[in-house]
């Protein structure tokens, strides 16, 4: 769908970094672009990606893969019922022989943290990455600590096996930037993985030894400073904020998305029209990433869910209803 | 048969009543009455399960049809309980194998559908009529009850389908959602286990049933045979008449004078006050001749109690009971009237519902025939035409209709462009262009497609030779509207000649 455009509008350097990330990432995880465009997104508009995927699809190799390509720190959290909020954040603890507190951080003090099946643990546990997530802090003993930038959380959640789960809390769930649908490769793909992979061409040491040291976190920021710059139209802008809009009074949605769906939104649509070398957003651009920005942001009528609807079937029958920007 | 060990009440019932007298002999004595049926059913069930292994339906279809012969022994079984033997005491093989044979033939063709079945049983396996004299027995029998007995049909076999269906289901539901087998195999699956273990739950629903279609249909034929023979007139009889020889009985064993004095005062007085005595002693009516009787009888009969004389002195309804009853069936028209809404049994409410269910299916037909005339017309209307597509007269918030465009397009957008104003200028020559394509050249395009998703569509259409014309004026589009970025004056002016060449 999209149209050569004639000149490069965005300097060279920075669809350069953006192609090494995507390349080397799809590279690893093999017939999932959409899902690799999708985070990397994210990571432009220091939002947090919800997966959400049945076990085995790569989202740990994912994860893992963009940490080795900006030599950023990655730590995994297995979220368990028995999981405390202190097993995260951190703690501090009583030094008998110094005679003081010390303070020892928990796994978010990285800079990408996988939170595996993050429905798995209770709610409480769940709210302690409130904070972590929207203020980039941690509160240990009253004093906050700030995480080192680039930070990015990416929570996975498993579609089945729903016995024993704790559903994400709707505040929780608004801190997500994007949710993520992460499905079986084509056959093609997962032919071409399953040869790379027995074939030894897969191997993470082989692929971090080539990828460490190409970007690191300073260029990661500067690709999110790009993506701020990117021009806006009044109109695309409006446009937007009326698809969010218009999910609040849409009457197959029970409860709508918020502003922060709106922020999301114009954010997204900004990343995906730098990773498309443009440094305008087109409404094609709020479109696309609506989907991914707004389906776990709205909660559908008793009746809807009855008939079989989905929220992307809802959001896609609602942007049918919604003028695009008037000139 | 011995009617003083009944061990029901003998007394007339409604139809109504004695059903669910059936019902409450079916649950006292069902254990019995379903191994009598489930026994010889399930040894029918494993050797024919076994020679048609591949074809179970044949199994389940055979033990259908069978059903006639296998209620004979329950309902055996239910006529000694009913009158106090709890066994099946003297009944041997011979017996057993002349129960099940005796007129089977017509019980499994003709008759296999009658709806009375259970009803008319009891005259086929206890009174052992068949041909003409049983049918005169079922006329008289089903005068009343017949038609309460179609309906114990009709309620049983949709309990006994409502019970073959809620086993999978119940299954279905206690697996639960997150195990999605599919279920379309035990359908699928021709001669496989799951159809035999189907046959059996089928076979262990209809045992269930069974005992209570049996007890049912055999309190209904108790009823009527206790209406007709007035078991319950003669019951009173044989009560009073062992009272009275007993109290007899009593009187002679008297041995001294005194006593024998003393009892024959008693039973003076007794004869003398009880009601039977003084018609017994001193009725006329003994000495008369019959001719004499009947004309007595017949004075009595015009004489109150018989004959009850009132003035009425305003219009009353008239009541269509006893000498008025052929007279009010033949005007249909006051049928209603006729009812008794709220009777002591509750048949009312069954008529009420029979009723219910015939205006139910009448409209369901009429609705049907509606829906399959409204289906036929709509083919018939809807096939030579093709679907009408409504061209969008506003893409994108832009008013691409003819009376929306300049008469000459050319001369506006110069105008525009001598005023500087490109966007107004570019705008003009986009809405042009996919005016005419979407109205001259019939490109699909929705209204709530964006500048990209028009783009596409109209690639879509290879036929047009657009030289790569649209792709370029949408890419000049995009920058002006959204990057702000104004093209050149000479690009305009290019892109405008070029597309009315090929748009023309």
């Amino acid at each position: 769908m999209t149209i050569e455009m004639e000149d490069a509008r965005v300097a060279r350097d920075v669809t350069g970094k953006i192609d090494f990330l995507r390349s080397s990432i799809g590279s690893l995880l093999i017939g999932q672009d959409e899902v690799v465009d999708q985070v990397l997104i994210a990571l432009l508009c220091r939002g947090h990606v919800l997966l959400e995927g049945v076990p085995g699809l790569g989202k740990t190799l994912l994860v893992r893969a963009l940490a080795t390509c900006f030599d950023g720190r990655f730590r995994r959290i297995q979220f368990t019922p028995d999981l405390m909020p202190a097993d995260m954040t951190g703690h501090a603890i009583y030094d008998m022989k110094e005679g003081r507190f010390h303070v020892r951080k928990g796994p978010v003090f990285t800079n990408l943290l996988l939170a595996d099946e993050i429905n798995r643990s209770p709610a409480k546990t769940q709210a302690a990455l409130l904070e972590v997530m929207q203020e980039h802090q941690v509160t240990i003993e009253g004093k906050a600590y700030a995480l080192e930038p680039p930070f990015m959380v990416l929570a996975t959640q498993n579609p089945i096996e729903q016995e024993g789960t704790y559903p994400l809390p709707e505040a929780e769930l608004d801190r997500f930037l994007m949710k993520v649908f992460i499905d079986y490769p084509a056959f093609d793909d997962e032919t071409r993985l399953v040869r790379q992979v027995t074939g030894g061409e897969l191997s993470m040491a082989a692929i971090s030894s080539r990828l460490n040291g190409a970007l690191d976190a300073d260029d990661i920021q500067a690709l999110q400073q790009a993506a701020e710059r990117v021009t806006l139209d009044d109109q695309v802008l409006a446009y937007a904020v009326r698809l969010v809009q218009a999910t609040r009074n849409a009457s197959s949605i029970l409860k709508g998305a918020g502003p922060r769906a709106s922020i999301g939104l114009v954010s997204a649509a900004k990343a995906w029209a730098l990773m498309n070398g443009r440094d305008f957003v087109l409404p094609d651009d709020v479109k696309q990433v609506a989907l991914p920005v707004m389906r776990h942001r709205i909660l559908l009528a008793p009746e809807s869910e009855i008939e079989g609807f989905t929220p992307d079937r809802v959001l896609q029958q609602l942007m049918q209803t919604v003028d695009a920007p008037r000139t | 048969m011995n009617l003083t060990d009944l061990q029901i009440r003998a007394q007339v019932r409604t139809p109504w009543q004695a059903l669910d007298l059936g019902v409450l002999m079916g649950r006292r004595w069902f254990k019995a009455l379903w191994l009598a049926w489930l026994v010889p059913a399930v040894m029918l069930f494993l050797p024919l399960s076994v020679i048609f292994f591949d074809s179970p339906w044949i199994v389940a279809m055979v033990l259908w049809w069978l059903k006639p012969l296998l209620e004979r022994l329950p309902l055996l079984l239910l006529s000694r309980f009913l009158f106090g033997e709890n066994s099946l005491r003297g009944v041997d093989w011979r017996q057993l194998r002349s129960l099940w044979l005796f007129d089977c033939l017509s019980a499994l063709l003709w008759r296999r559908f009658d709806l009375q079945r259970s009803f008319r049983q009891a005259v086929t396996v206890l009174e052992k009529q068949k041909g003409r004299a049983r049918a005169t027995r079922c006329q008289t029998l089903s005068y009343n009850g017949g038609s309460e007995a179609v309906w114990l049909t009709l309620v049983l076999v949709h309990l006994e389908m409502l019970l073959v269906v809620a086993g999978p289901v119940l299954a279905i539901m206690l697996v639960g959602d997150f195990v999605e087998p599919d279920w379309f195999w035990l359908f699928d699956a021709e001669g496989g286990w799951p159809e035999h273990v189907s046959n059996a739950f089928t076979l262990l629903c209809m045992s269930v049933v069974a005992p209570f279609y049996v007890s049912s249909g055999f309190a209904l034929y108790i009823n009527r045979r206790v209406e007709l023979e007035a078991w319950d007139l003669e019951l009173l009889f044989r009560q009073i008449a062992s009272e009275r020889k007993s109290a007899g009985e009593a009187a002679a064993g008297a041995t001294s004078s005194v006593m024998m004095l003393a009892g024959t005062l008693l039973l003076s007085l007794a004869l003398t006050f009880m009601p039977a005595a003084p018609v017994m002693a001193a009725n006329p009516l003994l000495d008369s001749t019959p001719e004499q009787s009947k004309e007595e009888v017949l004075v009595l009969l015009e004489e109150p109690p018989f004959v009850i004389e009132k003035e009425h002195t305003r219009w009353s309804l008239k009541e269509f009971d006893g000498v008025d009853k052929e007279e009010s069936e033949s005007d249909w028209g006051s049928w209603l009237d006729d009812w008794d809404f709220e009777p002591s049994d509750g048949s009312g409410v069954y008529r009420v519902a029979e009723v219910l269910v015939w205006v139910g299916i009448l409209a369901l037909l009429v609705l049907l025939a509606r829906a399959l005339m409204r289906h036929l017309n709509g083919l018939e209307v809807s096939e030579p035409l093709e679907p009408a597509r409504t061209m969008p007269q506003v893409v994108m918030g832009m008013s691409i209709a003819a009376d929306s465009l300049p008469e000459d397009i050319t001369a506006a957008v110069t105008e525009a462009l001598e005023r500087g104003d490109t966007r107004v200028a570019l705008s003009l020559v986009y809405r042009y262009a996919l005016h005419r394509l979407v109205h001259h050249h019939g490109v699909a395009v929705e209204s709530w497609y964006t500048e990209l998703e028009c783009a596409q569509a109209v690639r879509a259409y290879e036929t047009l030779a657009l030289e790569g014309l649209f792709d370029e004026l949408t890419q000049t589009w995009l920058s002006q509207a959204y990057a702000h970025e104004a093209p050149a004056r000479g690009k305009v002016e290019q892109l405008l000649t070029g597309l009315r060449k090929v748009l023309s």
